[in-house]
């Protein structure tokens, strides 16, 4: 097990690296001068040149993708040019914010859509089946910004319930555990939860349905398991899959969306992003981009590890 | 054989019917009447879709209950299966009659041990704690001839080989001291010589345990390895049965002994192996009369109209109008000695 771990902590890295790679030629490949955001556009030549030295994009491509990696990895992701704060404040104060959302979407969409598809799974072809069906269809399928605005419309425009923008009462960004709080994340959430609740939903329906037509269950009742008991084999066999898709979800989710974040301006990494994009903020794009592809690698990097400790047939492949 | 006239048969079906829901119903198996004594092996032979794996998963009731329409009788050690509430009829499964399964890397559950399973078992029917559970799953494996059995307890499904899971499938099977093994074609899945060791080893159990025996195949040489009596079954009916050795050398049904001639025997070298011609009847839609009339040279007007009953003579039943006569150089005296 310990050099399973090892060996997927290695198999990691390379990935990590290339990741590093592709943030840093996004960034530079993009058509736009970066130093636009910085230099009015007539400013002259010789100041143009002088902020080229200073942010070091007058050296060639490799040379300075080695000073970022260096510094990235120090934990120096260089400074806003639009604010002129460290990008990794700005990152890890926008993370957490996404990590709060993401992690309450989760919960609520991965629940709801475990029990939904466990129940649908169960009753194969049944009435329950064809609404959750009908339901996981809808939330893959429906635009999550689309739904966010008519929320937005109906519980914040017209009933007047609920905070339509940002993380807390006058646009503070810095989260606090109140109930004042609470509420401006109820619209989002909701929002966000209705992606990873249709496909749990479809996943865990399809693999609840198709243990129980294994062989297996019959030979289970055959020797007078109980259903309670016929159950637990089942939530054991579905589990491996199922945490496979959650993982994989999480990851976007953390990955903040830019769009439900944008709607709802919440102070998140997606909304972070959008915003380093019409700047042009090259380090603030870098640094969030980098950050948040690491934190996709890790997610995949433990559901690779948690895997094989529920499911022993991919312990020793 | 076991069964002396005083005490009752341990299995008696009567009249068994299993039709399968839907919008064209499939009558699977259409009255079915067979026993089985203490101690005795019935073999249930058939070729596919003949409705002998639905009659011996009716024992326990394993078809799903909301398609499944039950008709007849099931008597097995004195209790009313088609009468039993679902908590009856789950600590009946596994304690009185239990099952072996065609393909024992389907019928355990991947991610749990083996061991893990059959102590499931113990611990369901009996009540006692984890380790003795262990203890006794351990006891079981080795007496099935499992090497190393304590270490086997460990293994997952995949990590043991074909003959040594349907090995734990009998353990498994056997754990809690059934009184009926059903065994679903135990043998299809495995190689031709671990086929032999499984059914040495089921007879070697069934005589220690005195365990009777349903045991379904389709393969006539299996049956003659295993069985007392056969019970021959054609389109959800049982159109002969008998002693094996009566039944392998005087078929008194066209089917039986189209079947029989159908099948590689010693000396065959060189003469063509007769097929019986034609396909089995759809079973949502059975004629009214013999199922096997339309394949049968020997059917005649009366075949057609109604179904032929059982006629009981000496413990041989054949449903047929036109019996073949027994041969006339073998005496049945003869076919027993066999």
């Amino acid at each position: 097990m310990g050099f399973y771990v090892l060996r997927r902590v290695i198999y990691a890295l390379p990935i990590a690296l290339s990741v590093t790679v592709v943030c840093f030629l996004l960034v530079h490949i993009a058509p736009g001068d970066p130093l636009n955001a910085v230099a009015p556009a007539d400013a002259p030549v010789e100041v143009i040149n002088a902020l080229k030295v200073a942010y070091g994009f007058d050296q060639p491509l490799p040379v300075q993708y080695f000073r970022w990696l260096g510094r990235a990895l120090a934990g120096d992701l260089g400074t806003s040019v639009a604010t002129g704060r460290p990008v990794l404040a700005e990152v890890m104060t926008a993370v957490v914010n996404t990590i709060l959302l993401a992690v309450f979407a989760a919960v609520l969409g991965f629940s709801l859509g475990a029990v939904l598809g466990g129940m649908a799974g169960y009753r194969h072809k049944g009435i329950v089946d064809r609404i959750a069906t009908a339901l996981s269809v809808i939330g893959v399928s429906v635009p999550h910004y689309w739904l966010g605005m008519v929320l937005t419309i109906i519980f914040s425009s017209k009933l007047n319930w609920l905070p339509a923008m940002g993380a807390g009462p006058g646009g503070s960004k810095e989260w606090l555990w109140d109930a004042e709080h609470l509420r401006y994340l109820v619209l989002p959430v909701t929002t966000l939860a209705v992606i990873p609740l249709g496909i749990v939903t479809r996943t865990i329906r399809a693999l609840v349905a198709d243990i129980l037509s294994k062989d297996f269950v019959q030979a289970l009742r055959a020797k007078g398991m109980s259903d309670r008991a016929v159950f637990l084999h089942v939530v054991k066999n579905v589990a491996p899959t199922a945490l496979a898709v959650m993982g994989l979800q999480l990851g976007y989710l953390l990955g903040g969306s830019i769009l439900v974040e944008t709607v709802f301006a919440w102070p998140g990494s997606g909304f972070l992003l959008n915003t380093a994009i019409f700047q042009r903020d090259l380090p603030l794009l870098q640094g969030t981009i980098l950050i948040l592809c690491m934190i996709f690698v890790l997610l995949n990097l433990l559901v690779d590890i948690i895997q094989p400790a529920i499911d022993p047939r991919m312990r020793r492949s | 054989m076991n069964d002396s006239p005083i005490s009752p048969p341990l299995v008696s079906v009567t009249d068994l019917t299993v039709t399968f829901g839907g919008r064209r119903p499939v009558h699977a198996v259409n009255g079915v009447s067979f026993t089985v004594g203490t101690g005795e092996v019935l073999g249930l032979l058939g070729e596919s879709g003949c409705g002998k794996s639905v009659t011996l998963r009716s024992l326990i009731r394993l078809h799903p209950p909301k398609r499944t329409t039950y008709g007849g009788r099931i008597q097995i050690d004195g209790q009313d299966i088609l009468a039993m509430s679902e908590d009856q009829l789950s600590r009946y499964r596994g304690s009185v009659t239990s099952m072996v399964f065609q393909e024992p890397l389907l019928a355990f559950d991947p991610v749990y041990t083996v061991g893990k399973q059959i102590a499931e078992a113990i611990r369901r029917h009996t009540g006692i704690d984890a380790s003795a559970a262990r203890t006794e799953a351990i006891r079981l494996l080795d007496r099935v001839q499992i090497p190393q059995a304590a270490e086997r307890f460990q293994a997952y499904p995949h990590e043991m080989s074909g003959g040594m899971r349907q090995r734990a499938m009998i353990a498994l099977a056997l754990s809690c001291r059934p009184k009926l093994l059903l065994a679903d074609e135990p043998t299809t899945a495995l190689d031709a010589t671990v086929q032999i060791q499984i059914l040495l080893l089921l007879r070697e159990l069934q005589r220690e345990m005195g365990l009777s025996i349903i045991f379904v195949t389709h393969d006539i040489g299996v049956a003659v390895e295993i069985s007392d009596r056969v019970a021959v079954m054609y389109a959800g009916r049982i159109i002969e049965q008998g002693p094996i050795a009566e039944i392998i050398s005087a078929p008194a049904h066209p089917y039986t002994q189209g079947l029989l001639s159908s099948t590689v025997t010693q000396g065959m070298r060189g003469t063509r192996l007769e097929a019986i011609p034609g396909a089995p009847p759809d079973l949502a839609a059975l004629p009214p009369g013999c199922a096997f009339a339309a394949r049968c040279r020997y059917a005649g007007a009366d075949c057609v109209e109604s179904v032929p009953d059982t006629g009981a003579d000496a413990g041989r039943e054949v449903a047929c109008f036109h019996p073949l006569p027994p041969p006339l150089h073998e005496g049945a005296a003869d076919a027993h000695a066999r």
